[in-house]
């Protein structure tokens, strides 16, 4: 049996869960901010972008392609006329840094937090 | 003997095709909220290639069976995501079969195959949807690369288990 667990192993489980933890650590740095923003980007360019807050109520349509709904802190893609839906199933986003995407239609929608005025990860 | 191993990629590309297609019974990312998410079962079968036959019959293996379950499934960024990560997974996987046996065995080559399957297709995402806000995915799929990957490289060596028992050399 080739499945013996060696040493290197668990260098290399180690190292995998090692880089998860270090990304999600940057990408939880980069979240944090007082005002919270939606953010809606088609095509890699910056479509959208409203600042959330209590009284926020806006439906945002892209060609028909995707329907995007901000309701108080909260954004949700709620609609999309693709064929996975794995957008409109990621649900309603509610913290700084969580990002729905829809691939087939390059739409992204993410909240983001004060501190990354300018889109650090994006640019 | 030349016939045997060709005859044995084509089977093996078949098989890598069944189990693309197989693997949409269990969409994994019904789960877990990334897209694309899967089982990887399919990549079961380039690993085996890679430990069996050589380097480049596992790279035939793998465009066959992305290119022809592209044009099943009929998807575009399909094609492109699975073909980076398989490449990516690929790579890593024959460079870690180098030092397996002695630095690590089957179980860790398949993990760093998984993970580096992930970090390939998150890459062609950032290229496709031309924004590095997908990289907000990397970490969860990092994370489960370890378990399926498990998985991929207990799969893998319990079939080399069994050729060797019905002595099927090529």
């Amino acid at each position: 049996m080739r499945a013996k667990l060696k040493w290197g192993d668990l260098v290399i489980i180690g190292e995998v869960l090692l880089l998860a933890a270090v990304l999600s650590a940057a990408l939880a740095r980069q979240a944090v901010g007082g005002q919270l923003y939606a953010e809606v980007w088609q095509d890699g360019a910056l479509v959208e972008r409203v600042a959330l807050t209590e009284q926020t109520d806006r439906v945002i349509e892209l060609d028909g392609h995707n329907t995007i709904v901000l309701q108080g802190k909260t954004a949700v893609i709620q609609s999309a006329d693709c064929h996975d839906q794995v957008c409109v199933r990621t649900g309603t986003l509610t913290r700084a840094g969580q990002v729905a995407v829809c691939l087939p239609n390059r739409v992204v929608l993410r909240l983001v937090g004060e501190r990354n005025e300018v889109d650090a990860i994006a640019s | 003997m030349q016939t045997r191993r060709l005859t044995l990629c084509g089977l093996l590309t078949a098989l890598a095709i069944v189990l693309s297609l197989a693997e949409r019974l269990f969409p994994l990312d019904a789960v877990v909220p990334v897209p694309g998410a899967k089982l990887g079962l399919a990549n079961v079968v380039v690993m085996f290639a890679l430990t069996y036959l050589r380097p480049r019959e596992a790279l035939a293996i793998l465009l066959g069976r992305v290119t022809l379950s592209a044009l099943l499934m009929g998807s575009v960024t399909a094609f492109l995501f699975s073909l980076m990560g398989g490449l990516l997974s690929l790579g890593v996987m024959c460079l870690l079969l180098r030092v397996e046996g002695r630095f690590c065995s089957l179980l860790g080559v398949s993990v760093a195959g998984a993970a580096a399957h992930h970090i390939g297709q998150i890459a062609a995402a950032v290229v496709w949807m031309k924004t590095s806000a997908v990289i907000a995915y990397l970490p969860l799929l990092l994370l489960l690369s370890v378990p399926l990957g498990l998985i991929t490289g207990l799969t893998c060596a319990a079939a080399l288990t069994h050729m060797k028992k019905i002595n099927f050399g090529v």
